[in-house]
């Protein structure tokens, strides 16, 4: 390996890496606005100059970000004329900016702002007039203030090379060069957002972020994307107990650097006016009777009653629990989704097999969307659930295949009496002959998250369940990676995460003794389940672990 | 200095862009001579010993860069000819293309011999229009004779040739910013390592020459190296084509042997334009450092003694200044051509061009401070060296060598707030 | 009505694509055929070259607005590409440039209302020794003086 020396300091060095990206690894300062290590080499800001000098090499400056690391080089970062040489840049970069930050998205996360702090002049020294670029929007979700723009072509880049839709582009040339699409071919890939992200200034921003926000004042919590099997890495920023913005999180083995704008978008549901932040009931004690009685009320035809949670979940126990004694365990089934996390489907499955002795469980899921591939390789998958893999796993792989037939047949046949079903779904569209069982049904208890989502309107008894972005937990994605989703709100009113709420059962129901912190489950689940064997929160760290890393070597090196 | 003119011997004389008067003239016979008598690594050898450096603006000695043309042939070879005449003050590569096509299609056979490409492409500007068509003919014509297509010229190497036409970018005479272009860019010059002698078009071998350095290769190939040398200087052998313009009584594109001094040059295109007293010149293309008329009268034209002057040969367009000549104007001028020509590509070009055009346009219209010209200075510091091409050091040489070597003339437009010289048209 | 090549530019499109390795390479000579066959470029002659030659529009529209030469729908029937760098400006380019634009009645970079004329000043056409000169679409005219350009300009169909 090549020896390099930086700021006199000796290193091994990779041959052929660039030595901006080297720097960067070792976490030395090298200011840059073209570079990205997803994206080809464009070394057109001139940013990241650097001294350099070694074998077959004219000493002097030049760009790191196109200096290839070669045995016995010797790089300054902070040379005199380096720092001038990066003044001049940045003063370049600003003669012809507008200087809006008091009312540019980016301000707090722009890279001219972060530059101008160590390179910048505390005045300009360019009188003229600036020279003027359109304000437009450039595709379904973007839009460009052209005047900020540094034409670092990042985006265009992005468009070409990651989505492979190429439909930005450099038009006109010298200082009116400007980024714009084809008249009436707008950016309109599923990765579009991204452009957003990585554009190091304020020119192209997000329309859905547009306003909504001073960055320094947002919450950002680590997250998972649940928009599909992917489960990209994700950031949630929050402010004033709102979702913000998502933006991807770097995970080189799921997402990369990107995430998709149908994952980026889908967080309006988490504080939408239907959220569930109180329990209610209706027909409970009627159901109860009736359940034994044999003559029950359909949920629909019953009025709403405000409870409290914890009355809530008392009849609940109670109420499955008589159907228990009167018509035995087999008259209650579970339906879980695929949006619960491994904790919640693991104490999911222990509540209905432990505190009910239930004989069926099947896995309700998001339908399926179209699947889209990119030519970086990023793709979106069909299956638009979070956890479908960990629920094939903790629920059991047949169950999770052909439990929710089961449930139905059962249903259809009068031997399964009531329901506990768990996990709200956003956007979930059921079949409608689910539904149309469902509501024969004498009793259905749901965990959800939203008033008018289609469990709710065949429950008697509603939880109110937290969205990801309100819970602790993991997920497993289709690769069997197993991630962590971080808290990043609390969930409204007295709605709480289905881990706590299926714990309280699991307490009611006289089989533990207090309620753990999804850490504390994931330990208690790691010790039970096989597959998770050996996986614990820290070891999943901010990247996750592959199911069965800990037993086999090449797993836990995917 | 006389010298026997080469190149331009039949430069107005009707008819001499045709093939059969080029062929009466004893045509193609180099091309076959270099075929016949030099196996390809002793022609490069040949052309290396003639010293024939490129005429384009670099002077990189010719032999040497096909050298570093890798000699296996895994990937393709290509020749792109450097058609692309654009540097202000340059004419000479027009009138070879108008006036003796067959000259520039046999040297870009000696080439292809010598390097063993099978594909050239002639990179024309698309303002040359006319120049393209007597082209395109020409190689129509060689076509038909089978000087180029399969076996061409009977060398049992295949050798291609197409007319590619530009479409109005200074940049795309930049080697790298036509290859860009010709791949069908927008003609951003390309990052330097790797050269276009290993990852040139198409990221394979490329030699790129221009049209006045090919032309020479017929006369090296037939009379050799040795009698190349007995031309010209030392380190800059051979005839050169100087373009005069500007404030001379007869601006035409004149041969003479490199190091011929600026005087005789001046003298060969009549002195100067109304016999008034020479004030500066631009001796290689406006690239170039300005000289002022002392020091123009001093200097031979090659390309040592030019860099001795601290300016160069270029490309080898002469721009001659008498003292009617505003020097703030004139260099206002040459910003907003190198302003409008940045590509736009690289930060310090990009904007540090408009910005001395914007200074300079404020110095001559009266409205200059005193301050504008430490800032100039180092707007030129911020640019110099720190682009992936040279255009912005081009923008940066002459506004330093105008600002300082007149800098009184500058300064009286920040303290009068107008010109110093009676400006007359 | 879709814009097309006739079976001829059609026929000259693809002898185009056999001379260069990549069909991206015949995207500059595919343009002027279009310009030929069409009368100039226009936001749909540029969707349909990328179609032919397979790249995005947004690359044919980034490729065609980096290069001044292309004849564009805005553009009148005669360009009058006056050269305005220091040679010609030496020699008095800025007269010519003067009287055109008196003549016309229009600025640099306009047309004349019945579109006849369009007038630019370009950078250096490299005909220095013959200075003042200026471009009349492909025609170059030389040793320009304003009662020239008068007969010139009356002369042109």
């Amino acid at each position: 390996m090549p020896t390099i020396k930086v700021n006199g300091k000796e290193y091994d060095a990779p041959a052929g890496k660039n030595v901006l990206q080297f720097c960067l690894d070792q976490g030395l300062y090298v200011p840059h606005y073209c570079y990205h290590p997803a994206l080809t080499i464009a070394g057109n800001c001139r940013m990241c100059i650097v001294k350099g000098s070694g074998p077959g090499l004219r000493p002097g400056l030049m760009t790191s970000c196109t200096l290839p690391v070669q045995d016995k080089l010797e790089v300054e970062t902070e040379a005199p004329d380096v720092q001038k040489a990066r003044e001049g840049v940045l003063e370049f970069l600003l003669i012809n900016h507008p200087l809006d930050c008091p009312v540019c998205d980016q301000a707090g996360e722009c890279y001219l702002q972060d530059y101008s702090f160590k390179y910048g002049r505390d005045r300009s020294r360019f009188v003229e007039k600036k020279v003027t670029k359109h304000t437009k929007d450039v595709g379904r979700n973007i839009r460009i203030w052209g005047n900020r723009c540094i034409v670092c072509t990042r985006c265009v880049r992005f468009c070409e090379e990651v989505a492979g839709t190429g439909e930005l582009n450099v038009v006109e040339r010298g200082d009116h060069s400007i980024i714009d699409n084809f008249p009436g071919l707008p950016m309109d890939n599923l990765l579009s957002g991204n452009t957003a992200d990585i554009c190091p200034v304020g020119a192209l921003l997000d329309k859905d972020f547009l306003y909504q926000a001073r960055v320094w004042y947002m919450e950002t919590a680590d997250s998972v994307c649940p928009t599909c099997s992917v489960g990209c890495n994700l950031k949630v920023d929050t402010y004033q107990g709102q979702v913000k913005r998502l933006r991807p999180r770097e995970n080189q083995a799921v997402n990369q650097w990107w995430l998709c704008d149908i994952g980026r978008y889908n967080h309006k549901f988490t504080s939408a006016p239907n959220r569930l932040g109180l329990a209610k009931t209706r027909g409970v004690a009627t159901a109860a009777t009736a359940a034994i009685a044999a003559t029950a009320v359909s949920a629909p035809a019953l009025e709403w009653e405000r409870c409290s949670l914890d009355g809530a979940l008392a009849r609940t126990w109670e109420t499955l629990d008589k159907f228990v004694r009167a018509e035995g365990a087999g008259a209650v089934a579970g339906l879980a989704s695929a949006w619960l996390s491994n904790e919640e489907l693991f104490l999911f499955r222990k509540f209905m097999k432990l505190g009910i002795g239930a004989l069926d469980l099947g896995l309700v899921a998001h339908q399926d969307g179209e699947a889209h591939a990119f030519k970086s390789g990023f793709k979106i998958h069909a299956d638009r659930n979070p956890n479908r893999r960990g629920a094939q796993e903790l629920l059991g792989a047949d169950a999770a295949k052909d439990g929710l037939k089961r449930v139905l047949d059962g249903i259809r046949a009068g031997r399964i009496k009531a329901v506990l079903a768990a996990g709200g779904i956003p956007g979930w569209e059921p079949d409608p002959a689910l539904l149309a069982a469902l509501r024969k049904l004498a009793f259905v208890a749901v965990l959800d998250v939203a008033e008018d989502a289609p469990l709710v309107s065949v429950a008697h008894v509603v939880l109110p369940g937290a969205t990801w972005v309100e819970k602790d937990g993991t997920f497993t994605n289709a690769q069997g990676r197993v991630q962590r989703c971080q808290r990043a709100l609390p969930p409204p009113g007295v709605a709480a995460p289905e881990s706590d709420l299926l714990q309280q059962l699991l307490v009611l129901a006289g089989k533990r003794e207090k309620v753990l912190s999804a850490q504390g489950v994931f330990a208690e689940l790691a010790a039970e389940v096989p597959a998770f064997a050996g996986l614990s929160y820290r070891d999943l760290g901010g990247q996750g672990k592959c199911l069965g890393a800990a037993a086999d070597p090449a797993v836990a090196a995917r | 200095m006389a010298l026997e003119p080469l190149l331009l011997k039949h430069r107005n004389t009707p008819g001499s862009a045709a093939l059969e008067f080029y062929l009466a003239q004893g045509g193609y016979e180099a091309a076959k001579k270099a075929i016949r008598d030099f196996a390809p690594d002793k022609l490069i050898e040949e052309v290396k010993a003639s010293g024939l450096r490129g005429r384009g603006g670099a002077g990189f000695p010719c032999g040497m860069k096909w050298s570093f043309v890798p000699k296996s042939n895994d990937k393709p070879k290509y020749l792109a000819v450097n058609a692309d005449e654009s540097e202000p003050g340059t004419f000479k590569d027009r009138i070879l293309i108008e006036q003796l096509p067959h000259l520039l299609l046999e040297g870009i056979l000696i080439c292809c011999w010598a390097v063993q490409i099978k594909t050239a492409y002639i990179y024309i500007r698309g303002e040359f229009t006319e120049g393209a068509k007597i082209l395109q003919k020409a190689i129509d014509e060689a076509y038909a004779k089978g000087y180029f297509g399969k076996n061409a010229l009977g060398s049992g190497l295949d050798v291609d040739v197409t007319l590619h036409r530009g479409a109005g970018a200074y940049i795309c005479g930049e080697e790298t910013g036509l290859l860009t272009s010709l791949e069908g860019n927008r003609g951003y010059p390309k990052l330097k390592p790797p050269f276009p002698a290993t990852h040139g078009l198409f990221r394979c071998p490329t030699v790129v020459n221009n049209v006045e350095t090919l032309s020479n290769l017929p006369f090296i190939v037939n009379r050799g190296a040795a009698w190349f040398k007995t031309i010209g200087t030392e380190k800059s052998p051979g005839g050169k084509l100087f373009c005069v313009c500007g404030h001379v009584k007869k601006p035409d594109t004149y041969e003479v042997p490199l190091g011929t001094p600026f005087k005789e040059l001046l003298a060969l295109a009549g002195g100067v334009l109304d016999d008034r007293p020479l004030k500066a010149v631009v001796p290689g293309g406006s690239s170039a450092p300005v000289l002022t008329a002392d020091e123009a009268m001093k200097v031979n034209m090659d390309f040592d003694s030019l860099a001795a002057a601290k300016t160069m040969l270029g490309s080898g367009g002469v721009i001659v200044m008498h003292d009617g000549t505003c020097m703030v104007d004139a260099l206002y001028n040459l910003l907003r051509f190198y302003h409008h020509e940045s590509c736009g590509q690289c930060t310090p070009c990009r904007e540090g061009t408009g910005w001395i055009e914007k200074i300079l346009h404020r110095l001559e219209h009266g409205q200059g401070r005193t301050e504008d010209f430490s800032l100039l200075m180092d707007i030129c510091d911020n640019m110099q060296g720190k682009t992936i091409c040279v255009l912005a050091d081009a923008a940066v040489l002459p506004t330093r060598s105008f600002v300082t070597k007149f800098r009184a003339e500058f300064e009286y437009h920040v303290k009068q707030r107008k010109c110093l010289v009676a400006r007359d048209a | 009505m879709p814009v097309q090549f006739s079976e001829k530019s059609r026929a000259r499109f693809e002898w185009l694509l056999t001379r260069y390795p990549t069909r991206q390479a015949a995207l500059l000579p595919t343009l002027r055929l279009a310009e030929e066959e069409f009368g100039s470029i226009g936001l749909e002659e540029m969707k349909y070259v990328a179609g032919l030659i397979g790249v995005s529009p947004a690359h044919v529209l980034g490729v065609v607005s980096f290069y001044t030469h292309y004849r564009r729908p805005e553009h009148g029937k005669y360009i009058l590409q006056v050269c305005s760098t220091l040679p010609c400006a030496l020699r008095g380019c800025e007269r010519i440039t003067d009287h055109l634009k008196k003549k016309l009645g229009i600025k640099v970079g306009e047309t004349t209302k019945d579109k006849r004329f369009t007038l630019k000043k370009v950078e250096c056409l490299a005909a220095c020794d013959r200075a003042p000169m200026m471009q009349v679409n492909d025609q170059d005219h030389y040793d320009l003086t304003p009662e020239k350009v008068d007969r010139i300009l009356d002369g042109l169909p």
